[in-house]
């Protein structure tokens, strides 16, 4: 690694704390808008501890100024509590950990092919500029940018679900969540897709796969259209350029041209929507678990916040919160490394 | 150097506003696409206003909510006194797309006007004297643009407790900050022109030079990330009705009338398609507007941003 290189990554990892203090802090701004008893429910583990109200309050400074509550709170945060979900009847951090890996693996398969795609058809769409194909394409974009994603999944459910019978809602079918939660079935990573091909279970892993193909479908059409964009406004620009006119001029084929000259920099405006569309994706998509009953953390957000349950909300923010500072440090470091204007400059 | 003075009128056919307006019409024609954005926004436009007469309220009530027919759970399908059917509670789907329109106008403009003012307020003052302000001001910025915006938005309407109000002031939220750091940002550009420096050498006050000289020439960047936000902002606060944090039950309201269809998507035994129009109608409403605003926001950029524009 070179010293710019080095500096520049130093410089970054220092500027995550401040902003991870700020996410932090608004979140905690909206505790804030109630009162001490119930702002209490986001230190409680059990519900039992209710009947202790005054205790935590006095305990936590609830009713102190909010720069002592702040630093109790994220003391509190720091050590993994962040309060008791009414909705769910657990502490808010177990529900969120226990529902990662379903919001994980459907994200592991909808960022890959969402970005994929999206690359692919905005790169063609530039190079075909103003064909046939580059029409399509833009109209493909402005549809899926445009759709609804509850509306979409509630017409792809009707069609295939309601009509033909296939791709039901949920992770799994009834006799496969059966046999999974059965001992005979072990539980390695919570991707039932892994765990299925751990179990040597082909069966279980048809079903995992067919459960996701919907909700994957609605993720990729409705996010795809913003990486088509950003890539074929990108690959334009680039094509555009004096170093493009050189290389044909130099007699390359226009295949390397394209692939080996304009693609590669116009890649990189790409990286970062890239990125932040997989934070997106893991920090729970609540729209898509919701319609599809695919239990994730989306789903679970959703749930608690038309029960009004703040610990659960709350947790929930902070945790896309984090996901996303963390999304933005890798994606800047990614650019640095692809980048050398940026460390350099 | 004889210096004469040319006073144009606006209607003039020289006048630079006629030429500008003439060319604005001259690329929409060449642009098929944003044709059709501008004929669904005048549509929608249309029934907004029209909404007493295409379908009237009854007299004392609040014309928001929606009439029922009766009390039977089960959708019925289109017939003449329900032009598109009823949904689950037997709400009249008509008179809740007619109605719908105006109140996805209203929080649609409502958000994204008060939350470009607050943004040229800001983002005005911070790009204007620079310095601490307007650094605090962008790390402010940088931190609720960190959360996904549906995420935060839902948080503060948990906060605020569900309903329209909360929605609508939970949306400003999450959208201001966008708006202000555009408006900074253009207002550092126009600050460095020479033209400012001209109009503060001749005295004009900070707020004058602000007002006449800096912000008229932000106008458009501001013009485009508004009506590209209108149809993002009535996505978002249909997803939070889907999700039961909006209106009261009955409210003409598109988001929660597809919610109201999700029960009937399996159809009815033999006929899988009983209730299309449940969830078809209200989805095609609501994804029309926001196309029709997407469409012509993509017309506003092609037109006037100056990097794109080419005479």
């Amino acid at each position: 690694m070179d010293r710019g290189l080095r500096e520049y990554l130093a410089k970054r990892l220092l500027l995550i704390v401040p902003t991870l203090i700020g996410v932090t802090l608004l979140v905690f701004a909206v505790t804030q808008l109630f009162s001490p008893v119930e702002r209490a429910a986001l230190y409680i583990r059990d519900p039992r501890q209710i009947r202790f109200v005054n205790e935590i309050i006095s305990k936590y400074g609830l009713d102190q100024p909010f720069y002592i509550q702040y630093v109790s709170w994220i003391t509190q945060v720091l050590q993994g509590n962040l309060g008791w979900s009414q909705s769910i009847h657990q502490p808010v951090l177990e529900t969120l950990l226990s529902r990662f890996p379903a919001t994980a693996e459907l994200a592991i398969f909808a960022a890959p092919i969402t970005i994929f795609l999206g690359i692919y058809l905005g790169k063609l769409s530039a190079v075909k500029k103003d064909t046939f194909v580059d029409h399509a394409t833009r109209a493909l974009a402005v549809v899926g940018w445009s759709l609804p994603s509850f509306w979409l999944g509630i017409m792809l459910l009707a069609f295939f679900y309601g009509g033909l019978g296939m791709f039901s809602p949920g992770r799994l079918s009834p006799w496969a969540e059966v046999l999974v939660r059965s001992g005979s079935f072990k539980v390695y990573t919570g991707f039932y897709t892994v765990d299925a091909v751990l179990n040597l279970n082909g069966a279980v892993l048809l079903d995992a796969l067919s459960h996701l193909v919907l909700p994957v479908a609605t993720l990729t059409i409705i996010n795809m259209a913003l990486i088509m964009r950003v890539m074929r406004s990108s690959m334009l620009e680039q094509l555009g350029k004096t170093y493009i006119t050189a290389a044909r001029a130099r007699g390359l084929d226009e295949k390397t041209v394209i692939n080996k000259h304009a693609t590669k920099n116009a890649l990189i405006p790409v990286v970062t929507l890239s990125g932040l569309l997989t934070a997106g994706m893991l920090s729970g998509v609540v729209i898509t678990e919701t319609i599809f009953e695919f239990k994730g953390v989306g789903y679970f957000a959703a749930r608690a916040a038309t029960q009004l349950d703040v610990p659960a909300v709350l947790g929930f923010a902070l945790l896309a919160g984090i996901i996303f500072v963390i999304a933005n440090l890798i994606v800047d470091l990614l650019y640095a490394y692809i980048d050398p204007r940026i460390r350099l400059g | 150097m004889t210096h004469t003075v040319v006073n144009i009128k606006f209607w003039d056919k020289q006048s630079p506003r006629m030429k500008e307006l003439r060319f604005i019409l001259k690329r929409m024609k060449s642009s098929p696409l944003s044709i059709v954005g501008l004929a669904i926004v005048v549509f929608f436009t249309l029934v907004a206003l029209l909404a007493p007469v295409l379908a009237p309220p009854q007299p004392n009530r609040n014309p928001y909510m929606i009439p029922r027919y009766g009390y039977s759970p089960t959708p019925k399908p289109p017939n003449p006194v329900n032009l598109f059917g009823t949904t689950e509670g037997q709400y009249d789907l008509y008179y809740g797309m007619i109605w719908g329109t105006r109140a996805a106008y209203q929080i649609g403009v409502l958000v994204v006007a008060i939350s470009a003012l607050i943004g040229i307020i800001v983002g005005g003052l911070a790009g204007y004297y620079k310095g601490v302000f307007g650094e605090v001001l962008m790390r402010v910025t940088d931190i609720v643009l960190a959360f996904p915006g549906l995420i935060l938005a839902m948080a503060f309407v948990v906060a605020f407790g569900p309903g329209l109000n909360s929605i609508t002031v939970a949306l400003i939220l999450v959208w201001w900050p966008s708006y202000a750091r555009l408006v900074r940002g253009e207002f550092l550009r126009v600050t460095a022109e020479d033209f400012v420096e001209a109009a503060k050498a001749i005295g004009c006050s900070d707020l004058r030079v602000m007002v006449k000289h800096v912000f008229p020439n932000t106008i458009f960047p501001l013009v485009i990330m508004a009506s590209l936000d209108i149809g993002s902002v009535v996505l978002t606060a249909a997803a939070l009705s889907f999700l039961g944090l909006g209106a009261p039950e009955g409210y003409a309201d598109w988001g929660q009338l597809i919610s109201l269809s999700r029960n009937y998507i399996t159809g009815a035994p033999g006929n899988p398609f009983a209730y299309w129009f449940a969830y078809v109608i209200p989805g095609i409403f609501l994804f029309l507007f926001v196309l029709g605003w997407n469409l012509l926001g993509d017309a506003f950029r092609d037109i006037l941003d100056p990097m794109i524009r080419r005479r």
